[in-house]
């Protein structure tokens, strides 16, 4: 029993060594939250149409803060390639086609929907699977769909007092802010995993 | 009731003793696991998986090499040298089969159990 615990943790981490690496997505979390803090704040009358062009600005650190975080785990963590390359590849083709397929038809059909919504309700749902899937392990990925449903909730479209022009940068924010911690855990699942297999591993061998 | 078991089916201890030693050897064991679930992975993922020392690694590698059950593939990104393993097809099998019998011997011990109980 111990044995397999053992190697099912290190079956979970060589698994999702990739999606561990969670301060990419704490980089990637505070730059999004920062563009969407700094537009509520600097703009005289917040659009969704600004927050969208925020969410461009967002990317200006997120790239190279991505980037510098990629290097800093294949230098401390090591490289691994995940299994099977090829089918995720096409899945996420799919996926892309899909997104952008359904966001074009909601964007045509139903004005009323800002653009950038259907990306906050992907990521949400993105996280809500990731819990359940990982569960009990990564279930604080609960968070975001969480941070997204009181937002959302606190809009004026869904009864609340927010300002229908600021509902999207809102979303945003509150979905860069939930990404902090939730990256942040990824990160400390993997140092404390990466830690649990090395110390059974040497109870084992002494 | 015990003499019947042991004529219709082995042990767990002679399944045990079945396992193949450069499969079973724990850390093996971890190194192969690991690689299972992935396409390849380098040196220091490894390392860092299993608390080894660079040589106990290359030793437990190059065994896992030899029997066939790992490929080795060195490469170069930039001008750092990056040493890749990945799992052979024979290596799946292996281990996958390895499982199977691991299986069969909790089976058993769980019989001998049940059996001591009653």
């Amino acid at each position: 029993m111990m044995v397999e615990n053992r190697l099912e943790r290190i079956r979970l981490l060589s698994e999702r060594f990739q999606e561990l690496q969670g301060l990419r997505v704490a980089v990637a979390g505070v730059s999004l939250a920062a563009a969407m803090g700094v537009y509520l704040m600097v703009a005289p009358v917040p659009t969704n149409n600004g927050a969208l062009a925020a969410l461009l600005l967002a990317l200006a650190p997120m790239v190279p803060g991505v980037w510098y975080a990629n290097r800093y785990y294949s230098a401390t963590f090591g490289r691994q390639v995940s299994n099977p390359v090829a089918r995720k590849n096409k899945a996420t083709l799919v996926f892309l086609l899909v997104y952008f397929g359904s966001g074009w038809i909601l964007n045509t059909t139903f004005p009323a929907i800002p653009s950038g919504a259907p990306t906050v309700a992907t990521v949400a749902l993105v996280s809500l699977w990731v819990a359940v899937r990982d569960w009990p392990w990564r279930g604080y990925y609960v968070g975001a769909p969480v941070a997204v449903a009181l937002t959302f909730a606190s809009t004026a479209s869904a009864g609340g007092t927010l300002d229908p022009g600021k509902t999207l940068a809102f979303l945003f924010l509150a979905t860069g802010v939930s990404l902090v911690p939730i990256g942040v855990l990824d990160h400390l699942l993997l140092v404390r995993l990466l830690k649990e297999s090395r110390e059974s591993l040497a109870r084992r061998v002494n | 009731m015990q003499t019947s078991l042991r004529v219709s089916m082995p042990t767990p201890f002679e399944h045990l003793a079945s396992f193949d030693r450069l499969v079973h050897e724990p850390a093996r064991l971890a190194i192969l696991t690991a690689l299972s679930a992935c396409a390849k992975a380098d040196f220091v993922f490894l390392r860092g998986l299993t608390g080894l020392t660079k040589g106990n690694l290359s030793s437990h590698l190059m065994k896992l090499e030899s029997g066939g059950l790992v490929s080795i593939e060195k490469t170069f990104e930039g001008k750092q040298p990056i040493t890749y393993a990945a799992l052979t097809t024979e290596g799946r099998d292996v281990l996958k089969a390895y499982w199977k019998r691991f299986d069969r011997v909790r089976k058993g011990v769980r019989q001998l159990k049940t059996l001591r109980v009653s």
